[in-house]
């Protein structure tokens, strides 16, 4: 049988040919966004409601498990929850428990509270990383001050800031929001605090890769909000009236996805026709 | 002796936080939370320390016997001591200013080009690989082009119905598998605790003997 036919160029595409198609599947859109209308999820929209139902003053956590390689995703839904988070007049609480997670909230989201308005230690604390988080909290359940060792990222005390009274312990929050790309990650907070009954109104900011599992988990009343992926992310942010990265990115995450399922398609008609010749050439 | 001690404080460890997670008794829940828990921050802190000798000691040995590449190992030992001393010895907090600008001008660009290039590998991953080469993966083949197709806006602008296909693959389908999965996962977590707790299990010892 000839191996030199058009199914078997196109079942075998030079990967160099892939790699520039994706790079201006992802480009154009970026320099130049079609503003494709998004599809709103009743779970996104459920997610905000949640939040805009607490009232001025609740003390909210928000659980920045983050590292550079899942920022794609969850750094718009942290700085869009941030942002409205604030106006709503919440304390933010905000902790993490990968290494650099507290670090980058305090790049991503220090300067976006600050300008707007927002005090550091009367309107959010960072709590700084931690390493365990099963001990920090489970003792946080009994004593958030001791769990954190009375210590910010900045070394400062936290029962002297003014954003911690009334937060003696993890039941006195009114509800945690928690980015959650893995492990550590919301399953890490609910096994510690739902499953104890210590608070139950934890919301799932997921990347795309949890979504399957985070998804299972708010179904089944585990979690009470889920916003997942960047498609999330940006139905998110245009809710709360801030569209930003994760909105002028969708296009480009779109074009993607297209290329790679045109790829998909070449791929498997040069597969099933490449089969068809040999069936062919064997004469079955 | 040496079988029955490391058994006896792994029940005894065990059965501590088994019963501060079920039993709302004040002196349990304290002794758990407040002592015993604190061995837990204490160990996997040594880990890190450990974990940090461990790095340097590779890279020593590295640039010493001159092993391929052992360029890099020069690059990475002086960041990690330079990111040590600005990090913990100078202010005590990550606030150092030379420190916030080697993680926000070095580690978050490189680490995001690195990660942003996966994408292109992924692609082509695909391409190669998803093939419809049984009933199987035909079927893996179309629910994963659905569920790509739905979950971007242009799916929902090509045809309405993507988005709901794509919606009911992961909230109906998945989900049903994910929870099956997560059922067994937990099953097995548990005979296998209860293996380590009664010392059936003694993988945990040096060499289980």
């Amino acid at each position: 049988m000839e191996e030199n036919t058009i199914w078997h160029k196109l079942s075998n595409i030079d990967k160099r040919i892939i790699y520039v198609v994706m790079l201006f599947a992802v480009m154009i859109p970026l320099l130049k966004p079609l503003g494709l209308p998004l599809v709103y999820q009743r779970e996104v929209i459920d997610t905000l409601a949640v939040i805009r139902s607490f009232p001025a003053g609740t003390i909210a956590y928000m659980g920045c498990e983050v590292d550079v390689s899942n920022s794609a995703e969850l750094r718009p839904m942290m700085i869009a929850l941030a942002k409205v988070m604030f106006e709503l007049e919440h304390k933010i609480i905000i902790g993490g428990f990968w290494t650099d997670g507290c670090n980058l909230a305090a790049i991503w989201l220090g300067p976006v509270l600050d300008s707007m308005g927002a005090v550091y230690g009367e309107h959010y604390v960072i709590l700084g990383h931690r390493s365990s988080p099963t001990t920090i909290l489970d003792t946080a359940r009994i004593d958030w001050i001791d769990a954190y060792s009375d210590r910010d990222i900045n070394n400062m005390k936290l029962s002297e800031m003014k954003v911690m009274e009334g937060l003696a312990k993890a039941s006195d929050l009114g509800y945690a929001c928690i980015m959650n790309p893995g492990s550590p990650g919301t399953a890490t907070y609910t096994t510690a605090w739902t499953a104890t009954g210590t608070m139950s109104m934890i919301l799932d900011f997921c990347t795309s890769g949890m979504y399957i599992s985070a998804g299972a988990n708010y179904q089944a009343g585990l979690t009470k909000g889920l916003v997942g992926g960047l498609n999330g992310a940006a139905q998110f942010e245009m809710l709360v009236n801030h569209p930003d990265k994760a909105v002028r990115s969708m296009d480009a995450q779109a074009f993607g996805h297209v290329a790679v399922i045109v790829f998909l398609i070449i791929g498997n008609v040069g597969y099933l026709n490449i089969k068809k010749l040999e069936r062919e050439a064997k004469g079955e | 002796m040496r079988r029955t001690l490391p058994v006896a404080i792994a029940f005894t460890a065990g059965m501590i936080m088994i019963l501060d997670g079920w039993l709302n008794i004040s002196f349990i829940n304290t002794f758990a939370n407040r002592y015993f828990m604190r061995f837990i921050t204490v160990s996997s802190t040594w880990a890190v320390g450990l974990g940090a000798l461990n790095v340097v000691r590779i890279h020593v040995r590295a640039i010493g016997m001159k092993r391929p590449n052992y360029g890099f190992s020069y690059v990475l030992l002086f960041f990690f001591f330079t990111m040590i001393i600005f990090g913990v010895f100078l202010e005590r907090n990550t606030n150092n200013p030379f420190y916030q600008w080697l993680l926000a001008s070095f580690r978050v660009p490189l680490s995001t080009a690195v990660y942003s290039l996966n994408s292109f590998y992924l692609a082509s991953a695909c391409y190669r690989t998803f093939r419809a080469r049984s009933l199987e993966s035909g079927a893996l083949l179309i629910a994963a082009t659905f569920t790509m197709i739905g979950s971007v806006p242009m799916g929902g602008a090509i045809w309405g119905g993507f988005p709901i296909i794509s919606d009911w693959i992961i909230k109906i389908v998945n989900d049903a598998v994910i929870r099956a999965f997560s059922i067994g996962l937990t099953l097995g977590t548990l005979s296998q605790t209860v293996r380590n707790l009664v010392g059936i299990e003694r993988g945990y010892m040096a060499a289980g003997e």
